[in-house]
């Protein structure tokens, strides 16, 4: 895969080229706005990992014109500026995603594989945080290698808490969730699901937030 | 003690009172006095000329007397005679020839005389005597009433400088409550139109340091956040770079190391972090205030924080959360809980709990946090929220800023914090933040 990164602090960008080579991607390295603006019109990257405060041209200018002249090249903005109005402007732009140093590579990593996975078409509809993975298509929740099936009420309640790893879901949203308009709710029946749940998925799989609701650890 | 330049005012004009008053007394008793005597001597001619006029013999005795018998008369004495005309009277003077002609001053048996001697129509001398007692006690009774205005005038003046520089200085206190307030608050321009004209440059200089002051405050604040800002490039590049090394072939040990290296590292980001929090919890508003649901804000903060938690095993809990809207700027709200609920997480041992609640006392916000850590001493509870204060033999590897920028966000959406032990008496600490609720 072959990636730009633009960054203008030698030390960043150094390690950060490291780091991408370590992955086995190949990467192209250049300090300025205007070098990343002339290398983005001659050459093909499968994605772009923009610094917004360039010298001599902002990042924001590179993506503003590139994204202009029609080009759909996925950017991750990497920014110091952690102020929310910045990324809000990023993402307006046109950029993909973004991180905010300090971050780990693992999580750029990540995110460059989501982004290249979607740049591809085969956006992927399961649902994971890490240690338990839900394929919609098949209805089956894995774990550790194992295909585990789970009733229906199971699936709906553990794909509900999957979509957000870590978000807390109260047991009125869960109840929302997992019941269609109209129908009847029955007393207990989210303690009675995640009981089910955990007897099949070890009783760490579904956390309980004493006085909040429920939710499954953040993928790491 | 300052000397008050109203005391001191005040002092001396009294003095000066005081004395302008004595001198201005003595003076006119003095004049008053001399005047008296003056007249009573040219009573003393008048009524001896007209004696003279016939003979003096026929004088009846006390003729000008108001009041017989007594001291206070004229009595008519032959020259070179012993006994005095008028038999049986108190006054015993004789006038021996040797007695001057006009007017004179004898002493006789210890007494004091005015003499006024002439001749009458036979030729013969007599004197016309007063006694110098009685005189000069009509002279001072006349004298003394020249006093009464003066003693009436200077306890008025006394009264009204005092009263007048009470007036006066009245802007000063007012000043002094001013300058109190608008220290107290975000140093704005003291208001300089309510005082003396006198005081204005004093104030108009006063008005410049605070200027100086405020824009030193902000560039401190400001190189705090650059500062912070500056750090992020650096230490995103080490984490990288440490992060890098892993996947070299290290020995068990160097990895072992590398391990402590990058925990060191992550300390430093979250420190930095702290930083750059600190210094927009204090910068100026950025914002106008928004409605904010605190309850929402409350569990996003715990969704965020619950790794760490059960990574320690700290049990976090809500004990009561209920829809509480305040108004405020939404990085202040986020920090607040968030450093809140953190901090408590970082001070409880492993094993122990921490119960969040938020709800509506009335038209107030009241958000609680209470843990099961070792809390804090009272000596201890208002220096903790000064930066980089950590409670003594705590040994938890905090910023040290978590309470601090809990204080700043509560300042700037006008709340109140406290500390204290936990309501059911066990060991641990309980925080509470107070704001009114919308």
């Amino acid at each position: 895969m072959k990636i730009l990164l633009v960054e203008d602090d030698e030390m960043i960008g150094g390690a950060i080229e490291q780091a991408l080579h370590d992955a086995g991607e190949s990467v192209r390295w250049v300090q300025s706005g205007l070098d990343a603006s002339a290398l983005l019109i001659r050459h093909h990257f499968a994605i772009v990992l923009l610094d917004l405060g360039l010298p001599r041209r902002d990042g924001l200018a590179v993506l503003h014109e590139l994204r202009a002249r029609g080009d759909e090249v996925p950017v991750i903005l990497i920014t110091a500026k952690d102020a929310l109005e910045d990324r809000i402007t990023g993402l307006d732009a046109g950029a993909d995603d973004y991180l905010v140093k300090p971050f780990d590579v693992t999580e750029l990593m990540a995110r460059i594989r989501a982004l290249a996975r979607r740049r591809i078409g085969r956006v992927t509809p399961v649902l994971s945080n890490g240690v338990v993975t839900l394929d919609p298509a098949t209805k089956l929740a894995s774990m550790s290698g194992r295909a585990i099936t789970l009733s229906k009420r199971e699936y709906a309640l553990l794909r509900e808490l999957l979509l957000r790893p870590g978000a807390i879901l109260s047991r009125s949203q869960l109840e929302d969730r997992i019941y269609g308009p109209g129908e009847e709710v029955e007393s207990n029946v989210v303690d009675f699901i995640i009981h089910g749940l955990r007897k099949k998925l070890g009783t760490t799989t579904v956390l309980n937030v004493r006085g909040l609701g429920w939710s499954v650890e953040r993928g790491t | 003690m300052n000397p008050s330049i109203q005391r001191r005012l005040s002092l001396w004009l009294s003095i000066v009172i005081l004395a302008a008053g004595l001198v201005a007394g003595g003076l006119s008793y003095y004049l008053a006095y001399r005047d008296a005597t003056r007249s009573q001597d040219a009573q003393l001619v008048q009524v001896a000329s007209a004696l003279s006029r016939g003979s003096y013999k026929d004088a009846a005795p006390n003729k000008d007397s108001r009041n017989p018998g007594s001291i206070d008369e004229f009595f008519v004495v032959p020259i070179g005679g012993t006994s005095p005309m008028n038999g049986g009277s108190p006054v015993d003077v004789a006038l021996g020839a040797q007695v001057k002609e006009g007017l004179s001053t004898i002493v006789q048996h210890g007494r004091a005389w005015r003499v006024m001697t002439t001749r009458d129509s036979n030729g013969e001398r007599f004197g016309v005597v007063q006694s110098m007692e009685s005189r000069a006690e009509d002279a001072r009774d006349g004298a003394s009433l020249t006093l009464v205005p003066i003693a009436l005038l200077i306890p008025l003046l006394l009264v009204s400088v005092h009263l007048a520089l009470k007036t006066l200085f009245a802007p000063l206190a007012r000043l002094s409550c001013e300058v109190d307030r608008v220290a107290g608050a975000s140093l704005t321009r003291i208001a300089d139109d309510q005082v003396p004209r006198e005081l204005v440059p004093f104030i108009e200089a006063v008005n410049r340091l605070l200027l100086r002051l405020g824009q030193a405050l902000a560039q401190q604040g400001r190189l705090i956040a650059d500062a912070a800002h500056e750090m992020r490039s650096p230490v995103a590049a080490l984490m990288v770079q440490a992060e890098n090394l892993q996947h070299c072939v290290l020995s068990a040990e160097a990895e072992q190391r590398l391990v402590l290296l990058r925990r060191g590292l992550s300390r430093m980001a979250a420190l930095q972090d702290q930083l750059l929090s600190l210094a927009r919890a204090q910068a100026a508003p950025t914002s106008s205030p928004q409605v904010i649901e605190l309850d929402v804000v409350v569990r996003h903060a715990i969704e965020d924080l619950l790794p760490t938690a059960r990574a320690k095993a700290v049990d976090v809990g809500c004990s009561r959360l209920e829809p509480v809207r305040i108004l405020g700027e939404m990085r202040h709200a986020g920090s607040l809980i968030r450093n809140a609920i953190d901090n408590a997480i970082r001070y409880t041992p492993s094993g122990g709990s921490v119960d969040v609640a938020l709800f509506k006392d009335g038209l107030t916000a009241t958000f609680v946090v209470e843990d099961t850590g070792p809390g804090i001493d009272q000596a201890n509870m208002k220096n903790v929220f000064e930066p980089f204060v950590r409670v003594p033999g705590s040994g938890e590897a905090g910023s040290g800023l978590g309470l601090a920028i809990v204080r700043a966000a509560a300042e700037a959406m006008q709340g109140i914090v406290e500390l204290s032990a936990r309501a059911d008496t066990a060991p641990g600490l309980r925080f509470h933040y107070r704001q009114a609720a919308v």
